[in-house]
């Protein structure tokens, strides 16, 4: 116990070492970072427009995108690339139109925050895909075909980022796909309708000396995987590595093709990309010349992609080619899996839940609980602004994460406190009781956080999408509690003045002989 | 405070056998209930539509109707765990539902018959099909994760404590897990509650509360190890003894037990409001988090060190009659 016996004595007349300390900056501006990105002033008007936007879909959506970004100063000098971030921050406009959250309406403007929330709990899109026989190798789809189907799309799916996605085989040879948040889900659309059949083959002539393009029997399922990387043009490529087999293939192909052409084919269009941005006809596609035969089996698809373009195609690539061409047949939106109602019942409860905590923590512990209360709105705050920064897609297993590190964002502030109690018994003085408490809390604090950041660092590893949500959320805020418990609730220990004392502790003792009988 | 017996509020490891028998009598029972749950519905516990895919019908209602009310027809008509949603067909509201698979032609015919004297006319747009949305690839994707995070937290905890704390420590939590699905799957049996892919968050929940929880007590045992063999004063006899690895962990148990039941408290005082004023599609959800909290603050008090004093006597006792 008197190992911290000789620290003490250097704390003394120690508001000097507070204001030195960075720590009560910290706190705030964590506090106005929190606010400043959580909450948002707008004229009402602005979030009406954002919502006409979301709810638009399909092409309406394209059309009011275009107009809009063709009044963007300067659009006309854009190249094509600037011109396709333009468009996307427009969709993106138009995605958070649907996620809104108004707070408070005042003289015609609104307070609101924008949290991404899950399909469980405000709905989202849904699409309906039919599977299409390819025949001559799929002439019927079986329940075979399907699951290939069902694991390419939902590794892409998967893709799109932490969101509880809902994949579900209906009927012979139909999936319903549901994506939270968004109703006009384009980028999901785009990666999951295209069959991303990368082909190679090589050019051959007919007998009346047409050139045409012959398969070759090499595709993108011989892939082990791909990758974009930047190339000294300032574009994109897609590097790749065949597995053995493909290797094997590839090399017997170059070998044999040394001084002719292969084309690389993905949907059947070239990957090749003219100025418009869009694949390049294909009787203008010209092919790569293969200089000399690969044994390695690498190689890159070249193709003047831009950054996203080739992170897309790689992961495409990755995920696996669909067995045959699926439709899209209707993309719906649909509400909350949990009913309306019944979130509204559980946010009211929820709140009275966190009310009768904070109720009781001043009960318990008197000053230091509303201390713990405040420490508690700025962790609740700063979790909740990184949720939206990131951002997070909120669902219930979201929320289970999120209570349950509440939980130990509280048991923080009780460990803390208990052992500042502990301290302040055996008579040590205010100040040396606050930093030898917090010192000696911090240890079980520390394992017990970083047990819990294991465990979540696995699940967001091998996971599902909702053991993601949960493991994601429970993450954030464990490093957020661990932040707050070290500046937040220390800080404000030490400005309570001492003649109000803690925990009943109000006058000064010196540390005194119980203490040496205990360390035996 | 680490020394004086006095202040002790229970002798926890003296009654060890108690504990261990009262969570025998938690478990036991429970096993059973899985083990019947397996010879019933093939599954340790009653699988709801999550897993077993079922029926989606999407119908468009002539009048306005509220899902709340959709909802109810539908356990009336014995499909329990249904879940409503509220679509838009062709600028029209429309009701999608997800059921348990309606097989017979006469189970439709007796739901349409009924949701039209109860909601009014309507008109069906699809009905199908559907597979689960937790495919057995996810569950034993997911269970793979578990698996790899116990083996994470076992390695964390022996090298931060010890290899028999990360071992006792699981135990506590295999316990908590166990209690929980047990008590699912009675609820299974006797009331038909099924479990949906929200009981798995509630599984994850528990067990981040349950290691979290025992590490907590585990960190003061692991600060009061340096007074095994220290001398201590029976507060009854006034007699000097020398401290055990045992009297140290029920010191450590008891500094640790207000800290315990507040944390606790704070926990299910929230679980409790929205148990008791939250909307009725999470109740299941949130009574197994609330089993699971209690249970993980009973093993983390009453198990965790119990078993760890439990392991090293053993030991103790294998070594002595070596060195003799």
């Amino acid at each position: 116990m008197s190992i911290f016996g000789q620290k003490s004595g250097s704390h003394k007349g120690s508001s000097k070492n507070f204001f030195r300390d960075w720590k009560p900056f910290a706190v705030l501006a964590v506090l106005a970072w929190s606010l400043f990105s959580l909450f948002q002033i707008v004229p009402e008007g602005n979030i009406a427009e954002w919502q006409r936007l979301a709810n638009l879909t399909g092409n309406d959506l394209q059309v009011e995108v275009l107009k809009r970004v063709e009044k963007i100063p300067g659009w006309d000098k854009m190249n094509n690339y600037q011109r396709e971030d333009a468009i996307k921050t427009e969709y993106d406009n138009a995605g958070m139109g649907n996620n809104i959250q108004v707070l408070a309406n005042y003289k015609g403007y609104a307070l609101f925050t924008n949290l991404k929330l899950g399909l469980d709990l405000r709905g989202g899109s849904q699409l309906l895909l039919k599977a299409i026989p390819a025949p001559p190798e799929v002439p019927e789809i079986t329940p075979m075909v399907m699951d290939g189907v069902l694991t390419v799309i939902n590794n892409r799916i998967n893709s799109l980022g932490v969101s509880e996605t809902l994949v579900q085989r209906a009927g012979k040879d139909r999936l319903i796909v549901e994506l939270p948040g968004i109703k006009d889900p384009q980028q999901a659309k785009d990666r999951i309708g295209t069959t991303a059949m990368l082909e190679f083959k090589e050019l051959d002539f007919t007998s009346e000396g047409i050139p045409y393009w012959k398969a070759v029997g090499l595709t993108g399922a011989d892939f082990k995987r791909a990758q974009g990387t930047p190339t000294a043009g300032g574009t994109w490529q897609v590097d790749f590595e065949f597995k053995d087999r493909g290797a094997k293939k590839f090399g017997e192909l170059t070998s044999r093709l040394v001084g002719k052409c292969i084309g690389i084919f993905l949907d059947g269009q070239p990957t090749d990309r003219s100025a418009d941005g869009r694949p390049v006809p294909i009787e203008r596609y010209q092919g790569v010349r293969v200089n000399e035969p690969i044994m390695g089996g690498r190689g890159q698809i070249t193709g003047s992609f831009s950054k996203e373009q080739a992170a897309d195609l790689a992961l495409k690539l990755n995920a696996g080619a669909l067995p045959v061409p699926i439709e899209i047949l209707e993309e719906r939106t649909v509400g909350a899996t949990l009913g309306q109602d019944s979130i509204h019942k559980s946010l009211i409860a929820g709140g009275v839940g966190i009310a009768a905590v904070m109720v009781f923590m001043v009960a318990i512990y008197g000053l230091p609980g509303l201390i713990a209360d405040l420490a508690l709105i700025l962790y609740t705050l700063a979790t909740l602004a990184i949720f939206k920064t990131v951002p997070v897609t909120l669902t219930l297993a979201g929320i289970a994460g999120f209570i349950l590190s509440i939980g130990m964002a509280v048991d923080a502030n009780i460990l803390i406190f208990e052992r500042t109690k502990e301290e302040l018994n055996a008579g040590k003085n205010l100040w040396v009781a606050v930093e030898n408490g917090f010192t000696r809390a911090m240890s079980s604090i520390f394992d017990s956080n970083v047990n819990s950041l294991i465990a979540c660092s696995v699940l967001m590893l091998f996971g599902t999408s909702l053991v993601k949500g949960f493991a994601i959320t429970l993450a954030i805020g464990v490093a957020v509690s661990m932040f707050t418990a070290i500046t937040a609730t220390r800080t404000m220990l030490h400005l309570i003045p001492s003649s109000l004392g803690l925990f009943g502790h109000k006058t000064e003792k010196k540390a005194n002989k119980v203490l040496t009988k205990e360390a035996v | 405070m680490t020394g004086a017996k006095s202040k002790n509020i229970v002798d926890i490891v003296k009654y060890r056998t108690l504990w261990f028998a009262i969570s025998l009598v938690l478990t036991v029972p429970g096993i059973i209930g899985i083990a019947a749950c397996f010879a019933k519905f093939g599954a340790p516990l009653k699988p709801g539509i999550d897993f077993t895919g079922g029926s989606i019908l999407q119908y468009q209602f002539e009048k306005p109707t509220t899902l709340e009310a959709v909802h109810k027809v539908l356990e009336e008509a014995g499909l329990t765990g249904s879940q409503v949603q509220q679509t838009y067909i062709a600028g029209k509201e429309a009701v999608v539902m997800r059921t348990k698979a309606i097989d017979s032609e006469k189970q439709k015919t007796e739901l349409d018959a009924k949701l039209t004297e109860v909601l009014g006319p309507f008109k069906a747009i699809s009905v199908d099909k559907v597979t689960a949305t937790i495919g057995p690839e996810l569950l034993s994707n997911g269970l793979l994760a578990m698996l790899v995070t116990f083996g994470g937290m076992v390695a964390y905890i022996s090298y931060r404590f010890k290899f028999d704390y990360a071992i006792c420590a699981i135990a506590a939590l295999v316990h908590d897990v166990l209690v929980l699905c047990g008590i699912f799957a009675l609820l299974g049996l006797a009331f038909g509650t099924e479990v949906d892919s929200l009981f798995i968050s509630a599984i994850l929940t528990v067990i981040g509360f349950s290691v979290h929880d025992t590490i907590v007590v585990f960190d003061r045992v692991r600060e009061n190890a340096k007074f095994v063999g220290s001398k201590g004063v029976d507060p009854v006899t006034k007699l000097e003894f020398k401290k055990t690895f045992g009297d140290v962990a029920n010191d450590s148990v008891n500094q640790t037990l207000a800290r315990s039941l507040y944390t606790s408290l704070t926990v299910v005082i929230t679980l409790l409001s929205l148990y008791l004023l939250g909307g009725s599609t999470t109740k299941d959800f949130v009574l197994a988090m609330l089993i699971g909290i209690i249970s993980g603050t009973y093993s983390s008090i009453f198990n965790a060190s119990c078993l760890l004093v439990w392991w090293r006597e053993r030991k103790q006792q294998k070594r002595l009659p070596a060195a003799s």
